[in-house]
């Protein structure tokens, strides 16, 4: 009988031994005649003679494999043993001849016959060895085929078994066979057949049902199967013994995952492979429960036995054999190895010898965290160790197109190209000349590898550098180096883990949150441009030139491009080309953050061609030192990725006869807006068309364009969500701007608008716009120098090089005038026109002292000169809070433009320090050392009277009044029960007393309607009391 | 390779070009939209060479900008795989050169740079010791390109000094 117990290497378990083991104990007596005579060869006959019953392992095979007895057990002994080529008895009693006279021979000393014994019997070997491949090639089919079994067969019939027990059982029931052959009842089955995998039945080969039926009684674990034995039909028979191949790739190094016990799920490295006793060794994190360890070990205490749980486990951690030591814990050593508990431990980490079947190959894979404890760093662990989520397949190796080179069989080195791939068999068309007739060859996907050549454009499909797109620079034969495209590094890639694609990486992150240009903020202190994205981190270039890794979730924010002044007090901006003093380096700028440049040259090796440059050390490229205050009017016109057309066209003087005109305001136009106001409230739109007032919008929602005016729309940034309002002040009047237009009556009254613009001296009656063009002109002509035929066209230095041809697109733009930055000129005759005073007053509700108004001082023309074109840019609002208008029209009237006269940096958060028009008449101030160079620093009085920017102060030591302004004094800050004047915010020159002080906060009771107000203690003055 | 080659290009002109210098403004915008650009077809465009037709020009609805197809001949340079140019040195490291061939931008890995030549990084240069041979920046080098990139608006070419009579030119 044979007794047929099929193993893939898969689930060899330990037991499995045992059987063994078993097996031979039972068989050794029977053994023994035979081995006396060779006790040399002991171990490996014993092992033969067991093997005649028991199949350890299966040839693993695709095609059927025979039930029949004889055939199996010939085919079996060529396995193991090539001398045993024929009948069983015949073959071992063969065997111990040869050894027999071996010995004889030997024992004689006599070379000439020993010698011609070996010619012999291998020359006998060879014949019958030739003799048998031929006869096997020429029949193999015939062979298989006739092998098969028929109705003449013994058949095989399923009997249900205990779960887990077939094994066993195929085992006892070889030792009942064995007994009842022995007393003369032998068993009539022929053999029992237990395939891998297959759990609860096992089969067993018999002519008649009966005959199973007899084997059964009094097997425990068959009990089941008394009763129903279905019969294999014949055709499936076969498929019975077919074992589906498993090859288990474990290599050292890999990375597991345990299947049972305390170290469930838990990320191992294998260290060493035993194959043969299907064992690995484990490298991986100790869960020690170094609790358990003191009481076991210090208290003495008996030790509980409790049920551990995944979550009740203790945590991972390095073994700490100092911490062990303390706790009394006994350390033996065994070579570099310390030994706690059958624990063996190196560098912290256990070792620990496992069965195939106790890990996982195809678990998760192991996340970044994991690898860190294993002291690996991602980028040194190969991902080819790494356990793969999917099963590779043919499908997802090659594609249609990739040129591949076969690499076993016949045919290999022919080199082909795929045209299909249907599951594992793959479709070439062969390269050669001569093949090419030969048509479409199928072969088999492992038969086959992609090859490449220096220069192919590839992408990465797997691995660290995934989706990464390069040029092949070095293919050896099984590592090609790319020149990745993002970023000009050297990446070495499998060729397998490579695909032809003309496309370009695209650079973005897996989640599409960012991509490779951005720059994102770390903390506080760190931003970066991202330079490489990997697959759970970004690596960015800090603005100290340093790069770093970041994982996705430590992004902050992504940073939007700012402006800056380069040396020279130029503006710059995104796309500008820059070169770096000190370096003499040129780069475009890519992004801005704060004053440092984000520079790219394709030619810096490094970070794929971006580097740091700090602004005030950069000097745009082509710009000539401009008058400051120039360029600070005209940010924009002074980059040179302008039009040259336009330079030609313009004339100062058509600065004029165009401004009456409505103009489109391209900027505006393709905004998301809001409608805030009117029938269309709430309705959101694209702007479509725009003029200075008004804008058609297409809504969203009907498919309609409608006219609106701008000063109903509110742009909506479709980044955040929100609403904001648009940079352009259509909307937003910032005081700076409220103070230009209020100013108009003022010089409509007075009918002197010339001094206003000291820089212009242009036509007079246009005088509200022209200056600015007057200004401008210069810059235009001095950087847009229109490219002439003469210039190299490649030449960075020549910023409008046809190359950076996106920046021709936009036609209005071209137009003469400045639009982006005119709101801040009152174009339209009817835009300037509401503010008057009096539309200050009624627009803010506010009843702020008309009065003051009369204090403007004509007699002060010299002081709103100051205002220069540049002081709406620059200017910071003077209370940020209050940005709807002036503090109140009459003040303004007289302090147009305080900042610019003022010597300190003017700081908006500090509004006593930065806000010169604070003082009215009765407040109660300190001097400043700034007055009379410090002679009266520290001495009190009050301001009699106000005019313009010059204050009457009477100082109570001196009794006598001065003129100063108001950098050179403080208001006294209040104290409880003072009488107050609130200087700052839109009630100013309103009287109260100061009933209580709560911080910084101060609590008025109003003069007039004894309401009770908290105001900010800075927005109010001490009132004199000398004062009336 | 250089190419003599009509090609086709829409000029859109704004309204406020219209006049008597129109067809001049169409050409002047025509050389500069064109000369320098570069197209993954045609390669950079390097010069202009003749304009042999300005068509009509088409209102654009709703804009009021003109379209204005224009022919013209140009000279063309499109580099190939396998092509032997000459290059200019602009930048050495220690991944390779970066040269110019022209308007082209082209890597040499260090890969495709001969064995015998090694970097030198203080002075930033592949230099052949035996020979005496540097390689350094603004040299002129010859070169084969091996591969090519081609994008919308740009190629980018890797080159190699690994054959016969490749390198410095001196």
């Amino acid at each position: 009988m044979l007794l047929n117990v099929n193993y893939g290497l898969y689930n060899l378990q330990s037991d499995d031994d045992d059987s063994d083991v078993d097996v031979d104990d039972e068989f050794s007596d029977d053994d023994d005649d035979e081995l006396e005579e060779g006790p040399a060869s002991r171990p490996k006959k014993k092992k033969m003679n067991v093997n005649k019953f028991i199949l350890d392992e299966a040839e693993v095979d695709d095609d059927a494999e025979d039930d029949d007895d004889d055939e199996l057990e010939e085919g079996f002994e060529q396995l193991i043993n090539k001398d045993y080529n024929e009948d069983e008895e015949e073959g071992t009693s063969e065997s111990f001849r040869h050894q027999r006279r071996l010995d004889h021979l030997l024992s004689m000393q006599e070379e000439d016959k020993l010698e011609e014994y070996y010619r012999k019997k291998y020359a006998e070997l060879d014949a019958e060895e030739a003799i048998d491949t031929s006869n096997y090639a020429k029949n193999e089919e015939v062979k298989q085929q006739s092998a098969l079994p028929g109705v003449k067969d013994p058949r095989l019939w399923q009997v249900k078994c205990r779960m887990g027990e077939e094994k066993q059982t195929a085992i006892k029931l070889l030792r009942k066979y064995i007994n009842l052959e022995v007393n003369g009842d032998p068993l009539q089955i022929k053999s029992v057949v237990v395939p891998v995998g297959v759990r609860g039945c096992i089969y067993i080969e018999a002519f008649k049902q009966s005959h199973v039926k007899a084997a059964l009684t009094g097997v425990n674990a068959l009990g089941m199967g008394k009763w129903q034995q279905p019969m294999v039909p014949i055709n499936e028979m076969a498929d019975v013994l077919k074992v589906v191949s498993e090859p288990m790739a474990i290599k050292t190094h890999s990375w597991v995952r345990i299947k049972r016990g305390v170290y469930r799920d838990d990320l191992a490295q294998i260290d060493y492979v035993e194959h043969n006793q299907n064992k690995v060794v484990c490298k991986m994190l100790p869960r020690i429960d170094y609790k358990k360890v003191k009481s076991m070990y210090k208290d003495r205490e008996p030790v509980q036995k409790f049920r551990r749980s995944a979550k009740g486990r203790p945590a991972q951690k390095l073994f700490d054999a100092d911490l062990v030591r303390s706790l009394g814990g006994e350390l033996k050593k065994d070579g570099d190895f310390i030994i706690f508990e059958s624990g063996r431990y190196r560098n912290g980490f256990l070792f620990k010898t496992l069965a195939f079947s106790g890990i996982t190959i195809d678990g998760p894979k192991p996340t970044l965290e994991e690898l860190e404890k294993f002291d690996e760093l991602p980028e040194n662990v190969d991902p080819d160790l790494l356990p793969t989520d999917k099963k590779l397949t043919s499908d997802s190796i090659f594609t249609a197109g990739d040129i591949v080179e076969v690499c076993e069989g016949e045919l290999i080195h022919m080199t082909g190209t795929i045209i299909s791939i249907s599951g594992d068999k793959v479709t070439i068309v062969p390269n050669h000349a001569d093949l090419k007739n030969a048509g479409a060859l199928d072969f088999p996907a492992r038969e086959l590898r992609k090859i490449f050549k220096d220069g192919d454009h590839v992408r990465v499909i797997q691995g660290k550098y995934e989706g990464e797109t390069g040029l092949v620079v070095r293919v050896d034969d099984n590592v090609a180096v790319i020149v990745a495209d993002t970023t000009y590094s050297e990446m070495k890639v499998r060729p397998r883990d490579m695909q032809l694609c003309t496309e370009m990486n695209s650079g973005v992150d897996s989640q599409g949150m960012y991509q490779i240009g951005d720059v994102i903020e770390v903390d506080q202190q760190t931003i970066g441009y991202i330079v490489r994205i990997e697959r759970e981190s970004v690596r960015i270039l800090t603005q100290h030139g340093k790069t770093q890794s970041v994982r996705n979730n430590a992004i902050v924010r992504k940073l939007r491009c700012g402006q800056a002044l380069d040396s020279q007090q130029n503006f710059v901006r995104g796309k500008d080309i820059v070169n770096v003093l000190d370096s003499g380096t040129q780069g475009e700028i890519k992004h801005i953050w704060r004053h440092f440049l984000f520079l790219f040259n394709r030619c810096h090796g490094e970070n794929g061609g971006i580097f740091v440059a700090k602004a005030r050390n950069t000097i745009l490229a082509g710009a000539q030192k401009l008058p400051s205050d120039l360029a600070g009017a005209s940010p924009r016109l002074t980059s040179p990725s302008r039009s040259p057309m336009r330079s030609p066209m313009r004339t100062p003087g058509q600065g004029g006869r165009q401004g009456g005109r409505d103009k489109r305001d391209k900027e505006f136009i393709g905004k998301t807006v809001k409608v805030k106001q009117g029938a269309y409230k709430g309705y959101v739109g694209i702007v479509r068309d725009s003029t200075d007032t008004t804008a058609r919008i297409e809504l969203h929602t009907d498919c309609k364009i409608i006219s609106v005016e701008k000063g109903h729309l509110i742009e909506v940034t479709t980044a955040t969500g929100g609403f904001t309002t648009p940079s352009t002040p259509y909307i937003t009047k910032t005081p700076a701007y409220g103070g230009v237009g209020s100013a108009t009556p003022m010089y409509g009254s007075h009918g002197s608008r010339t001094p206003m613009y000291g820089s212009g001296g242009q036509t007079p009656t246009r005088g509200d716009r022209t200056p600015y063009y007057g200004a401008q002109t210069p810059t235009h002509d001095g950087s847009n120098t229109p490219r002439a035929g003469g210039y190299s066209a490649w030449d960075p230095n020549y910023p409008n090089t046809p190359a950076r041809s996106d920046e021709y697109t936009d036609f209005y733009d071209n137009s003469p005038s400045p639009a982006p930055f005119s709101p801040a000129n009152p174009q339209t005759p009817g835009y300037g026109e509401p503010m008057t005073p009096g539309y200050a007053i009624d627009s803010m509700g506010n009843p702020a002292t008309p009065g003051t108004s009369s204090d403007y001082n004509p007699s002060s023309p010299s002081v709103p000169s100051p205002a220069s074109p540049s002081s709406p840019y620059t200017e910071p609002s003077p209370s940020p809070g209050t940005s709807v208008g002036p503090p109140s029209p009459g003040s303004d009237q007289s302090v147009p433009s305080p900042y610019s006269t003022s010597s300190g940096a003017p700081s908006p958060m500090t509004p006593q320090a930065a806000n010169e028009n604070w003082p009215l008449p009765g407040i109660e101030v300190v001097m400043l050392e700034s007055f009379e160079d410090g002679q009266y620093i520290g001495q009190p009085g009050y301001i009699r009277a106000v005019s313009g920017m010059i204050s009457t102060v009477w100082l109570y030591e001196e009794e006598r009044e001065f003129e100063c302004q108001a950098y050179q004094m403080k208001p006294v800050v209040p104290k409880k029960l003072d009488k107050v004047v609130i200087i700052l915010g839109n009630r100013r020159g309103n009287y109260g007393q100061l009933i209580n002080i709560d911080n910084d906060d101060g609590i008025v009771k109003a003069e007039k309607s004894l309401e009770l107000r908290i105001l900010k203690l800075e927005s109010l003055a001490k009132l004199s009391t000398h004062h009336n | 390779m250089f190419y003599h080659m009509c090609l086709d290009h829409r000029i859109l002109l704004h309204p406020q070009y219209f006049g008597p210098r129109l067809i001049d403004i169409v050409k002047k915008k025509l050389f500069t939209e064109v000369e320098g650009s570069c197209t993954g077809e045609y390669g950079f465009v390097v010069a202009v060479t003749t304009i042999d037709h300005i068509g009509n020009g088409v209102i654009d609805q709703g804009q009021g900008s003109v379209n204005f197809p224009v022919k013209y001949k140009a000279i063309v340079f499109r580099p190939f795989k396998g092509e032997v140019v000459d290059a200019i040195v602009r930048e050495v490291n220690k991944v390779g050169i970066f040269c110019e061939v022209g308007p082209l931008t082209c890597f040499i890995s260090r890969h495709s740079i001969p064995a015998d030549m090694v970097f030198n990084p203080d002075m930033e240069c592949y230099q052949n010791q035996d020979e005496g041979i540097v390689i350094q920046k603004e040299d002129e080098i010859r070169l084969k390109i091996i591969g090519t990139r081609v994008d919308a608006n740009d190629i980018f070419a890797v080159g190699s000094l690994m054959d016969d009579f490749l390198g410095l030119i001196s």
